[in-house]
């Protein structure tokens, strides 16, 4: 016996079926084209560019470009300025995500109650997070300052605060915490709306099986949320990476490049001393880093995300 | 589901996007020689003013100049960007290959503008320019912009660096009128600190002010009269660690942390606010000041190794990648010419004889008196030296700039910073 779909009255329809897919999916295509080419012209193909420049001795207003081959590196990693701006970034990128994923996740627990008035709360702290970086950073430049307001505060109560931004003891300190104050609203955003949906029958029966509010939160409430915290540890860690405005506006690197950040740094070796060559080869050096720091966290994910296991 | 997707690129893929960027490389690398302009063109103009008073005298020189000449300049424009940022902002136009034609250049890159080819030499226009009349312009300055008989730019505001006084702040804390210290030959730097420190201690204000340490170069103004210098005159040799700079520099952190002379790096105390003592600037601060407190503007004090009188300069040039280079070169000398540097000196002193008079000079700071303009201006213009340029000033700035950062700390080790930063520059001289 044959098959229904063998049957000679099916064939027509079949054929119609299969063209009607080819231009679904030739719509399909036509419709990610525009997006897919702007992501390799904008963002893949400057990639090469800067790879090709970082091999280059490029001084655009002398009008020099002369390929060098790999010196650019050679000289990175011979340069005490360079070692010294990767270890202040690593210490930077450690502080800021270790304090956004953690205050953030405190903040959002804290908020995920029905209480009357908690929607002020929540909007207090994502209120930095749509404020400009510029406006914000000038603010705790005024705060910071040795004669400013948190030094006038801890005054009255017989402290004397330290040089906060102008110290290398305190000044890469202060920084993070600048940072983390302006973007932990956002994250504390994304655990709020996670945490929103855990199930409560789950949390309900761990109570019931009397579990304390800790061991509810350990074994069942932060399992379920393992996506949102890898994709805030990614998204933190990538943007510290990028830091810049902050740096720029109330420390430029210092002192004594305390808080001299690749990024910083790049653009300080770009700009102000206008080597675009070895400017492109701190660039690929960050680009490294963060793909490397995005791989491992991504390949570590099934050892403890809820539903990569 | 999770939120995260496997990114995928295939073989043929990259090959794509490799010959995606290869294309674009060599079609970047394809830059063709601008072609010499058969009708009149457009220019443009890079500064760091956006005043809009400063603005309305630049176009009415450039629409003079358009209308005389129709079939060589159809345009031209003046682009503003801040201080701060614009060095970068020029560098990224030439990289980008949109070449500004003329370009506003800071006294600290004059070195190095020139010995890179950055600018071009305009000599030839200015010397056969009747109506710019090179003999007017001051003997030595146009020292910083030139080079083998060549000149490269033409320093548009050149002005000495004088003290300004809060004399409220002194009276409040008992101390002596600077002019009164003048006429008994007692206006040294160890007065200035002690006064310094008085009012930091009687007022809670601050006593002097640095304009900025990361315009590190202008503590010139101060360590020439310790007879300190950063570098040999020929910039062949580094002098950081020189014993005469490390006792400046100790001398620096000394009235900075063991008495409160000089304002900390973080304090916000600010001369135009009324919350400093002194302040080292140029004459265009005076503009900022409101009258809100009593003011004085003397002559720099005098240190270990004199009186010393030092003179900053802002220039404007050619730039060599111009597409018009020398429809450029002529409407500079017409822009700096004497009848037009005369407008110019309403806000920009002039490096000319001619407009080196109190008269000139008044439009340009209506606050200052005559006694200020010509003891504080006039009379030191004559013999004051330029700030200390280097060819490769942008190699080392921010290195000096960090060590300088680590100098402003209590207790710090001066002269082992300042070793640790001859090294670190070396480098760069020679």
């Amino acid at each position: 016996m044959a098959h229904l779909t063998d049957s000679p009255r099916r064939a027509p329809r079949r054929a119609s079926r299969l063209a009607s897919a080819r231009r679904e999916a030739a719509l399909g295509a036509a419709m990610v084209a525009g997006p897919v080419l702007g992501a390799l012209g904008f963002g893949i193909a400057p990639l090469f560019f800067i790879a090709w420049y970082s091999l280059h001795d490029w001084q655009p207003l002398a009008g020099r470009f002369d390929f060098v081959g790999p010196a650019n590196f050679v000289e990175l990693a011979g340069s005490k300025t360079f070692h010294q701006s990767l270890l202040v970034t690593g210490g930077f990128v450690i502080g800021v995500v270790l304090s956004e994923t953690v205050v953030a996740l405190l903040l959002a627990t804290l908020l995920n109650r029905r209480l009357r008035g908690i929607g002020v709360f929540r909007a207090a702290y994502f209120a930095p997070v749509v404020i400009a970086y510029a406006a914000w950073a000038l603010v705790w430049d005024y705060l910071l300052a040795s004669n400013g307001v948190v030094n006038s505060f801890l005054g009255l109560l017989g402290i004397t605060g330290p040089d906060w931004l102008n110290s290398p003891s305190s000044a890469l300190v202060s920084v993070i915490l600048i940072v983390l104050f302006k973007g932990v609203g956002q994250n504390m955003i994304l655990f709020l709306a996670a945490l929103q949906g855990v199930p409560r029958e789950l949390t309900e029966a761990g109570e019931l099986d009397g579990a304390g509010g800790f061991g509810r939160f350990r074994h069942i409430t932060f399992p379920l949320i393992t996506p949102t915290v890898m994709m805030v540890l990614i998204l933190t860690t990538v943007g510290a990476l990028n830091i810049f405005v902050p740096i720029q506006l109330l420390t430029h690197g210092g002192p004594g490049g305390s808080t001299n950040v690749i990024s910083y740094y790049l653009y300080e070796v770009a700009f102000r001393q206008q080597e675009f060559g070895m400017g492109s080869a701190i660039g690929i050096v960050l680009f490294a880093v963060v793909l490397a720091l995005t791989l491992a966290q991504w390949g570590l994910r099934k050892r403890w995300v809820h539903d990569e296991r | 589901m999770s939120l995260f997707t496997s990114p995928r690129i295939g073989g043929r893929a990259a090959a794509g996007l490799a010959g995606l960027a290869v294309t674009g490389l060599v079609l970047a690398g394809c830059s063709s020689e601008p072609a010499t302009p058969e009708g009149p063109v457009d220019l443009r103009v890079t500064l760091w003013s956006a005043n809009e008073a400063h603005h309305a005298v630049f176009n009415e020189i450039a629409d003079a100049y358009i209308a005389a000449n129709p079939d060589k300049v159809s345009s031209v424009t003046f682009d503003a960007y801040p201080l701060d940022e614009y060095t970068q902002a020029l560098v990224t136009q030439v990289s980008g290959g949109e070449a500004p034609d003329i370009a506003w250049v800071l006294n600290s890159n004059s070195r190095e503008y020139i010995e890179q080819g950055v600018l071009a030499d305009v000599s030839d226009v200015l010397t056969a320019d009747a109506d710019f009349d090179l003999d007017d312009v001051v003997d030595g300055s146009l020292a910083a912009w030139s080079k083998d008989g060549g000149i490269y730019a033409y320093p548009f505001s050149t002005q000495p660096f004088g003290m300004y006084v809060n004399l409220d702040l002194l009276e409040a804390a008992g101390q002596p009128n600077p002019r009164d210290l003048i006429a008994s030959d007692d206006w040294n730097w160890d007065r200035v600190m002690e006064m310094a420190d008085a009012v930091a201690g009687a007022t809670g204000q601050g006593g002097l002010q640095i304009q900025s340490w990361n315009i590190w170069i202008e503590l010139a103004t101060i360590w020439e009269s310790f007879g300190a210098r950063p570098w040999s005159e020929d910039g062949s040799q580094a002098l950081f660690d020189s014993p005469e700079m490390v006792e400046f520099m100790n001398w620096t952190n000394e009235n900075m942390f063991e008495r409160r002379a000089i304002i900390r790096p973080g304090e916000t105390f600010d001369f135009a606010a009324g919350s400093a003592a002194f302040k080292i600037h140029l004459l265009s601060t005076s503009g900022a000041l409101d009258g809100s407190f009593a003011w004085d503007y003397v002559p720099l004090p005098e240190g270990p190794g004199g009186q010393k009188n030092v003179v900053n300069q802002a220039a404007i040039g050619v730039l060599s990648q111009s597409a018009n280079p020398e429809v450029a070169a002529e409407f500079l000398a017409f822009f700096t010419n004497k009848t037009n540097s005369q407008k110019l000196s309403a806000f920009f002193p002039q490096p000319r004889e001619s407009l080196l008079t109190y008269e000139a000079l008044s439009a340009a700071a209506t606050k200052m008196s005559e006694e200020q303009i010509v003891g504080t201006i006039i009379e030191p213009a004559k013999n004051a030296v330029p700030l200390p340029v280097h060819p490769n000033y942008s190699q080392f700035a921010s290195t000096v700039a960090s060590s300088l950062e680590l100098i402003s700390q209590p207790g710090a080790d001066v002269e082992a910073i300042l070793r640790d930063l001859q090294d670190s520059v070396s480098q760069y001289f020679g």
